[in-house]
């Protein structure tokens, strides 16, 4: 090889790398389990989506807001869960404010195999999300494409409303 | 002493390690792995064939320039997505993974010359 390809080759390598890591982002993903999860109902034109702010980290909270900001072209607000649920004021109106895309987290546990030596198992927590539908009271299943981030499956789950509505 | 071909190192240095990140990032929402596995493994695979990549195509030794120009890469691309100037999360974490796996593609090619590589006879000489 000589000494002029590998430069190259180096070079190209990092533009391959590149690209690999920029295909490689939540940002682009979809979940395929759309029907299970969207609210038949649910039309983005006519409603305003409330969004539950994700009050455990700020900065988790803001890349929710950007991405919401940048990717999704209907109506929506980011408010708490007790804004969600109480109906008061202007979030009375449960017409206009009829659904909502809230944060549901649970624990997984990794137990010990038969025979293991090991004592414990291994608890994890995953943020997933689903809709609520205010004016009815009545929660949606989850996508049950949990992530110990929010913002990992919350980037998927706005892409897939996002193409379910194209 | 096992001896391998360029090849063989290409596949298992740089398309494994690329492949089973992908596999992950695939997977990431549909298998139950502790969260720090789950979101810096495939990041972490990335840069290990990438490090490797770049050793590879000189000849399994260091590059110092190239090395160096891959962290630089690697940290700038995590800046950019902190900046928003292109898609993706900048997190601090990323780079401290990026950083941990060029180190074990680093360390793992002394080993690979000393221990399995050899035959340098299969790479192209300059």
């Amino acid at each position: 090889m000589t000494k002029i390809k590998k430069p190259l080759l180096s070079a190209l390598s990092i533009v391959l790398f590149f690209i690999i890591a920029l295909a490689s982002n939540p940002s682009k993903k979809t979940f395929k389990n759309s029907a299970s999860w969207i609210p038949k109902d649910f039309n983005p034109n006519k409603t305003i989506l409330l969004v539950e702010k994700f009050t455990i980290s700020g900065k988790a909270e803001q890349n929710m807001e950007d991405y919401m900001n940048q990717k999704y072209p209907y109506k929506y607000e980011f408010v708490d869960f007790k804004t969600i649920k109480n109906r008061e004021g202007k979030y009375a109106d449960t017409k206009l404010y009829r659904y909502a895309l809230v944060i549901s987290s649970h624990s997984s546990t990794l137990t010990k195999a038969q025979g293991a030596t090991t004592s414990g198992g291994l608890t994890t927590t995953g943020f997933d999300f689903n809709f609520y539908d205010r004016e009815l009271d009545k929660n949606y299943p989850p996508t049950r494409r949990p992530s110990s981030y929010a913002i990992t499956t919350f980037k998927p789950v706005i892409n897939t409303i996002v193409k379910h509505f194209e | 002493m096992i001896s391998l071909s360029k090849t063989t190192d290409i596949f298992l240095n740089v398309v494994i390690p690329v492949f089973l990140g992908y596999v992950f990032y695939l997977l990431e929402n549909e298998i139950v792995v502790p969260g720090m596995i789950k979101n810096y493994l495939p990041d972490g695979l990335w840069a290990y064939a990438l490090q490797s990549c770049i050793l590879i195509i000189w000849n399994r030794k260091m590059n110092i320039i190239w090395s160096i120009a891959i962290m630089l890469f690697a940290v700038t691309f995590e800046l950019l997505q902190y900046l928003h100037f292109i898609k993706g999360t900048g997190d601090f974490y990323d780079i401290i993974t990026y950083f941990i796996f060029f180190g074990i593609a680093l360390t793992t090619n002394k080993f690979f010359i000393s221990n399995i590589y050899i035959k340098l006879t299969n790479y192209d000489k300059d």
